[in-house]
């Protein structure tokens, strides 16, 4: 093989070669895209979740609804004059407690 | 005869050769100037116009920022909603019965359908579809021609209890605090380049675009107490309706921080339906006999009077000007305190007769009335307290008893504060702190100004707490806790006879209070114009469910070396 052949073989290899990883890094580049755009769509879908679940919990811990269920139940708060409140920690209010007298 | 030599001699084909490679040179030069102009001085201008044709912007709405209660009780959020729409030019011909099959499916899930206009070109099929139910439709095949968007609609989980301070927020208007605080709770939008797809559905966010993702909006955390805000919605809605009153407000305040607890109206709608405006803030009345705090404070703070010095007012009347003023009966000689418990106009009117008119419009002014509080609401009314340039022989006398001025319930109820915590007029705040991309940040108060002292303060809460356990305000008390309190009976002029204004403002426990509650109505039924019969008893009822609620309110302002408190 002449010199010259040797040459013109090597340029056309690396001719390929660039040409294929080329082609490989747009095709990297493609799916690289695509997977950043279903992981956005599945933080937004998550975020839709949690805005979704915020309201119910707000829903279902309304006071009003709170309040008929705990009368339903039976849990309506004790009238005045059967609670005691004692305070007893200078510090804070961690020593607060709730009796009945 | 000679031929011409067919090759050129090598001088000429020299000459040629040199002239080609010139012109090749030339040639070049053209292309690589060309090439350095698209390249290189024109690189941003070409390569803006290549972006253009290959990617678009798409706007990337911010989340508005959601709003709290101090507990942390969502009180404003966002829903995820959806809006179909078809673009009847992309509609393939024959494929209209795929068409019409989503729109049953649309009525199906319970939204209304327009009829389909196909000769128009862009029409919406379904507007602000809730998520769920808008969900099964979207996430299989869409007909071609239909695209569908997400938005946010503002949800209010409290429903109406809160309406008339949080306000709504719709795409038309902002009223309340969705107003005050629009510019926080919006954000930032944000920009998104996408690459185009010859394929529908197959755009792809560009991996070397430089989008700004959008900056949610802050989030607010209020000082309303969602249990409390409707307790007293439940109290001012049931006694209104009762009592037939036009209007109804009640507010809670904390006195230490001026931090609104709840702040209730009645009605909250009008008619047609749209959001009222906040009678705490926006109705302004006569205060009637429950100014007589001013007076009150000004005559013991001056030293003029002490609490056992005592009047006449067993005439039940006193001439003022060319008007006679009189009690609702003849009391004898009182002392100041119970000239107080027992609301005696007589009594109060003789005790201002201490005073210069200066001291009490200072006083007066002093204690909030005549200026806006400063509350983060809109609309707020600053009432109205003439200068003394302007009074009447009549006005020293009619201010002392509480005419002749205008107050708004919540001006009313921050002049109570300054009694229950120890003489400082604090200014109320709604908001407590907001959260950015920092996270919580707290919002301080303003400072407090000094009105009296402690002792005056401590004295007064001792007469108002004899007002409630042997005067006027005997209805407004809560069993097995200290309250302190005056009740305002004032007649509404302009509207008529029998129009009454009935107010009570109280604080408990009395010794170190918690919490001071105004509670006012406007025009009840004549059987249920005396505040005993209407404005304390619901007081009471206010606070007995707040108790029950949170019963470590009974403890009041915690002290240095603690305390017991027994509710029996």
């Amino acid at each position: 093989m002449t010199r010259r052949r040797q040459l013109l073989t090597a340029a056309v290899l690396l001719g390929t070669a660039l040409a294929v990883s080329q082609i490989a890094f747009y095709n990297w580049r493609i799916v690289l895209a695509l997977e950043m755009r279903e992981l956005e769509e599945i933080r937004t879908s998550l975020q839709r979740e949690v805005r979704q679940l915020e309201n119910r919990r707000a829903e279902l811990t309304a006071p009003a609804r709170l309040a008929e269920i705990g009368s339903a139940l039976g849990l309506a708060p004790l009238p005045l004059d059967r609670m005691a409140l004692c305070c007893g920690s200078a510090e804070g209010r961690s020593g607060d407690v709730a009796t009945l007298p | 005869m000679s031929q011409p030599s067919p090759e050129l001699s090598p001088s000429r084909r020299d000459a040629r050769i040199r002239l080609a490679m010139v012109l090749t040179a030339a040639l070049f030069l053209v292309v690589a100037a060309r090439l350095f102009k698209l390249q290189v001085l024109q690189h941003d201008e070409y390569a803006r116009r290549a972006d253009a044709q290959h990617t678009h912007t798409v706007i990337l709405d911010p989340a508005r920022g959601s709003i709290f209660d101090r507990n942390g009780y969502l009180l404003a959020g966002n829903s995820p909603v959806v809006t179909l729409e078809v673009y009847w030019p992309s509609v393939p011909a024959g494929s209209e019965s795929a068409i019409d099959s989503l729109l049953a499916r649309i009525r199906g899930a319970g939204a209304e359908v327009p009829v389909p206009d196909r000769t128009g070109v862009n029409q919406i099929i379904a507007s602000d579809m809730p998520w769920e139910e808008a969900l099964p439709i979207i996430s299989g095949p869409v007909p071609i021609g239909v695209n569908w968007r997400v938005g946010a609609r503002r949800t209010y989980p409290l429903g109406d209890d809160a309406a008339q301070i949080i306000g709504r927020s719709t795409r038309d208007c902002n009223e309340g605090l969705e107003r005050e605080f629009n510019s926080l709770l919006t954000g930032e939008p944000g920009v998104c380049l996408v690459e185009r797809s010859a394929y529908p559905g197959m755009s792809i966010t560009s991996p070397e675009a430089s989008g700004t993702p959008p900056v949610d909006g802050d989030d607010i955390r209020l000082t309303i107490d969602a249990r409390f805000q409707n307790i007293v919605q439940e109290e001012l809605e049931r006694a209104a309706v009762m009592s037939g009153a036009e209007w109804a407000a009640a507010v809670l305040v904390d006195p230490a921080t001026g931090d609104i607890l709840a702040l209730g109206g009645f009605p909250v709608r009008a008619p047609d339906g749209s959001l009222l405006a906040n009678p705490c803030i926006s109705s302004i009345h006569e205060p009637g006999s429950t100014f007589k705090i001013v007076t009150l404070a000004a005559c013991l703070e001056e030293g003029l009077l002490t609490s056992s010095d005592s009047f006449d007012c067993s005439a039940g009347r006193i001439p003022v000007a060319d008007r006679m003023i009189s009690d609702c009966h003849s009391f004898g000689v009182l002392s100041v305190e119970q000239i107080i418990a027992q609301s005696s106009n007589v009594g109060t009117i003789q005790m201002a007769g201490c005073l210069a008119d200066s001291t009490l419009y200072e006083y007066s002014s002093r204690f909030g009335f005549g200026a806006r509080t400063g509350i983060e609401l809109p609309g707020e009314e600053e009432g109205l307290l003439h200068r003394v340039s302007e009074w009447s022989r009549l006005s020293r006398a009619c201010l002392a008893i509480g005419q002749e001025v205008a107050v708004t319930p919540l001006q009313l109820a921050m002049a109570f504060c300054v009694v229950a915590n120890g003489g400082n007029l604090v200014r109320p705040r709604l908001v407590a702190a907001s959260r950015g991309t920092d996270g919580w940040r707290d919002w301080s108060g303003i400072r407090p100004r000094r009105v009296i002292s402690e002792e005056t303060a401590a004295e007064i809460r001792r007469i108002l707490t004899e007002a409630v356990e042997t005067g006027t305000g005997a209805s407004a008390a809560v069993r097995g806790v200290s309250v302190a309190g005056k009740t305002g009976t004032a007649e509404r002029l302009g509207f008529g006879a029998g129009a009454y204004l009935s107010a009570f403002v109280g604080m408990l426990p009395a010794e170190r209070p918690r919490i001071v509650c105004a509670v006012v109505f406007d025009r009840p039924d004549y059987a249920y114009r005396f505040v005993s019969s209407l404005a304390a008893p619901v007081f009471s009822s206010i606070m007995t469910r707040l108790l029950a609620s949170d019963p470590s309110i009974a403890l009041g302002v915690p002290e240095e070396a603690g305390g017991v408190a027994v509710l029996r």
